[in-house]
């Protein structure tokens, strides 16, 4: 089912909005990621859309039909919570058919409805068990499978992953990502995690200060950040940020043209800092020294400073000395300047 | 430390420290449980040179045939059955009220819980007046209504009713704040999940609430069954010292009290108390027994 918000803002009081003005559509059977950091609005996101919060201004549409007054469960939406709130007096089973209960299913046509659920999760074998009896992971097999009970249109995920250790988050995601294209069930999927995010969705959606920072492909969002904040939200390694006036006197600024004017900033990711100029490079580097470096199993890092600035690089191999003066390069796919309000401005 | 073997060294050391609550609790409660034990089964015993002769089961058979004996354990019963059920399902209900209204909840609770801090002497002597049959507010109230004074004091067939309301009303105070701890353990989110599901409040209550406060609820249960079974208080400042019209009120502590202390029948009340320490103790079996199956920790 297609989801839109059309002109959504949502007030918890009147003088701030939480989300303001939110405009997107959710395509039938995508897997949506909302991404930002905790508190950017991402949990409020997704209670609009169960019908859980009421918004403030807009409307929400699903399939063009208008359900902003509607309750959660005319909705016909299932939810998955961070906890998993599984009911702990009952067993698997029962907590699965639970949403069928309440229903009125008949006993036997729910049992049979949540063995099926099982099996699609992968939890066929735990069916007796007591809920508490399980590892974290099969708990939040079993929230999936009971969100899944009443063949919901849309399942929402409020950070599912984030009570699991990191093997096992690696692990479920692409559970996640498998039962979704099982069922081909339209999926919004809330992470502050923006590896989780890149590697599980069809679609990202970037929320911070009540709006969207950016909602295109995962790897539109590195390649092409539409800002500052973006930039630096995704990537592995963090991204070097430093005033635009420390290029003014050097060769790299007349190579960057008249774009350079309008920035204020200039960001570099750690990844895209290399010893020798490529076609892939600026021609024109920068001279600085290098002040130490780690190794942290295949990745290691750098700290090179450069005019009282500290810059991160990673993956480089050519070995040098420390305080050895060198010249580094800018790969261009990881180099961005950004104007006074943050603006990536390689995107206009 | 945790996986050494316990000395015997250890042992002694805290029993050591145990000592002083070991000692003081046999002397305020083993001696008195097992002194009664056996001053049950002695047919003849002398109260100032703490003298017992022969051993038997008269006082207990004396029991079996006294038909104060047989209306004392009835009307127990009957003042169990009345107050534990209906008190444990008013108080969650006002609980579940005041959950609602959380403003108003502190004094509401403070309301309730007066009655439970108030020794029971000092409210019945209240009661008394809230009862009395002709400058009584329930018969003031009953007039309202257009219905019939009631006797509540003074009618034997009152008696048992009268016991009853008071009790109920009586154990709300701890039963409500108790709920209200219980009702706001459960996690909300439960409740976020099931109303997502469709699930009405009654069906929320029914599927979540109730089980995942069971343990309080058997607690409460326990606890106020406990106390029922024991009822003196009540009875002896409502009607003075006497079990009631034509002993309408009598209960089996009632009935210990009268065969101790008035009839100096030390025996046959030891005999009493012996009987209700084992209903008592079958009640809690049971219940336990029950539990397991609807209790969920
Ligand atoms: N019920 C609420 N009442 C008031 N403020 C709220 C409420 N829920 C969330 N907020 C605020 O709204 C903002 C966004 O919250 P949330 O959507 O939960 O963020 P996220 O899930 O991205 O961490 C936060 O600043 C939070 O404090
Ligand atoms: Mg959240």
């Amino acid at each position: 089912m297609q989801v839109r918000f059309s002109h959504i803002s949502l007030a918890f009081t009147p003088d701030k909005d939480t989300l303001h003005d939110l405009n997107f559509t959710i395509n039938d059977g995508e897997l949506v990621c909302l991404l930002g950091p905790s508190g950017g609005g991402k949990s409020t996101t997704l209670n609009l859309i169960s019908g859980l919060l009421v918004p403030t201004k807009g409307n929400i549409l699903f399939d063009n039909q208008d359900v902003t007054k509607m309750g959660p469960s005319e909705r016909k939406i299932g939810m998955v919570f961070q906890n998993y709130s599984l009911y702990p007096h009952l067993t698997v089973e029962n907590n699965i058919a639970f949403p069928l209960k309440i229903a009125h299913w008949k006993k036997a046509d729910r049992l049979a409805r949540a063995a099926k659920l099982a099996k699609l999760v992968h939890v066929e074998d735990q069916l007796q068990k007591n809920v508490n009896e399980l590892s974290g992971g099969q708990q939040q097999r079993v929230a999936i499978a009971r969100a899944l009970a009443k063949d919901p249109n849309i399942l929402l995920l409020d950070e599912p992953l984030s009570n699991l250790d990191a093997r096992l988050r690696m692990e479920m995601r692409e559970e996640i990502r498998r039962i979704q294209q099982e069922t081909k069930i339209t999926t919004v999927f809330v992470t502050h995690d923006q590896s989780e995010a890149m590697h599980i969705s069809d679609s990202v959606m970037v929320l911070h200060n009540a709006q969207i920072q950016q909602y295109s492909k995962p790897n539109e969002l590195y390649d092409h950040p539409a800002n500052q904040f973006v930039a630096s939200f995704i990537g592995d390694n963090p991204l070097n940020t430093f005033d635009r006036s420390l290029l003014d006197d050097t060769e790299l600024k007349e190579e960057l043209g008249k774009v350079y004017d309008k920035a204020t900033t200039v960001g570099v990711r750690a990844e895209n800092i290399v010893l020798t100029k490529g076609e892939d490079t600026y021609q024109h580097g920068v001279r600085c020294k290098l002040l130490r470096s780690h190794r942290y199993g295949l990745i290691s890092t750098r700290l090179y400073s450069f005019k009282g600035i500290e810059l991160d690089a990673t993956g480089l191999t050519e070995i040098h000395d420390t305080n050895e003066e060198v010249e580094i390069y800018f790969q261009k796919r990881g180099f961005f300047l950004f104007d006074a309000s943050g603006n990536n401005l390689f995107l206009e | 430390m945790i996986n050494q073997k316990i000395s015997w060294k250890q042992t002694l050391h805290a029993l050591l420290y145990l000592a002083p609550m070991m000692i003081l609790l046999s002397i305020f409660f083993l001696y008195p449980i097992i002194s009664t034990f056996i001053l049950s089964v002695f047919k003849k015993y002398n109260f100032y040179t703490n003298a017992g002769q022969g051993i038997g089961f008269d006082n207990f058979a004396y029991l079996w045939h006294d038909p104060m004996f047989h209306q004392a354990v009835k009307n127990t019963f009957i003042f169990v059955l009345g107050v534990v059920p209906a008190s444990i399902i008013i108080s969650l209900g006002i609980a579940l009220l005041l959950n609602r209204f959380s403003k108003v909840r502190g004094f509401f609770q403070t309301l309730y819980f007066l009655p439970y801090v108030t020794s029971t002497v000092a409210i019945a002597m209240v009661w008394t007046w809230i009862y009395h049959s002709d400058y009584g507010v329930l018969n003031f109230i009953l007039k309202l209504f257009h219905l019939p004074p009631v006797g509540w004091l003074t009618d034997p067939h009152y008696t048992m009713l009268t016991l009853i309301i008071f009790s109920i009303w009586k154990n709300l105070g701890l039963n409500i704040i108790l709920f209200l701890v219980a009702l706001n353990s459960v996690p909300k989110q439960y409740y976020l999940s099931a109303s997502i599901d469709g699930a009405t409040p009654w069906q929320q209550f029914t599927n979540i609430t109730v089980p995942l406060i069971s343990p309080t609820t058997f607690l409460l249960t326990i606890n106020a069954m406990i106390a029922s079974f024991k009822v003196f208080d009540q009875i002896y400042v409502f009607y003075h010292n006497t079990a009631g019209p034509n002993n309408s009120g009598m209960t089996i502590v009632y009935y210990l009290y009268q065969k101790f202390y008035v009839e100096n029948n030390y025996t046959v009340a030891s005999a009493a108390g012996v009987v209700l320490f084992v209903i008592i103790l079958l009640a809690t079996i049971l219940q336990n027994y029950v539990s397991k199956h609807y209790v969920h920790y």
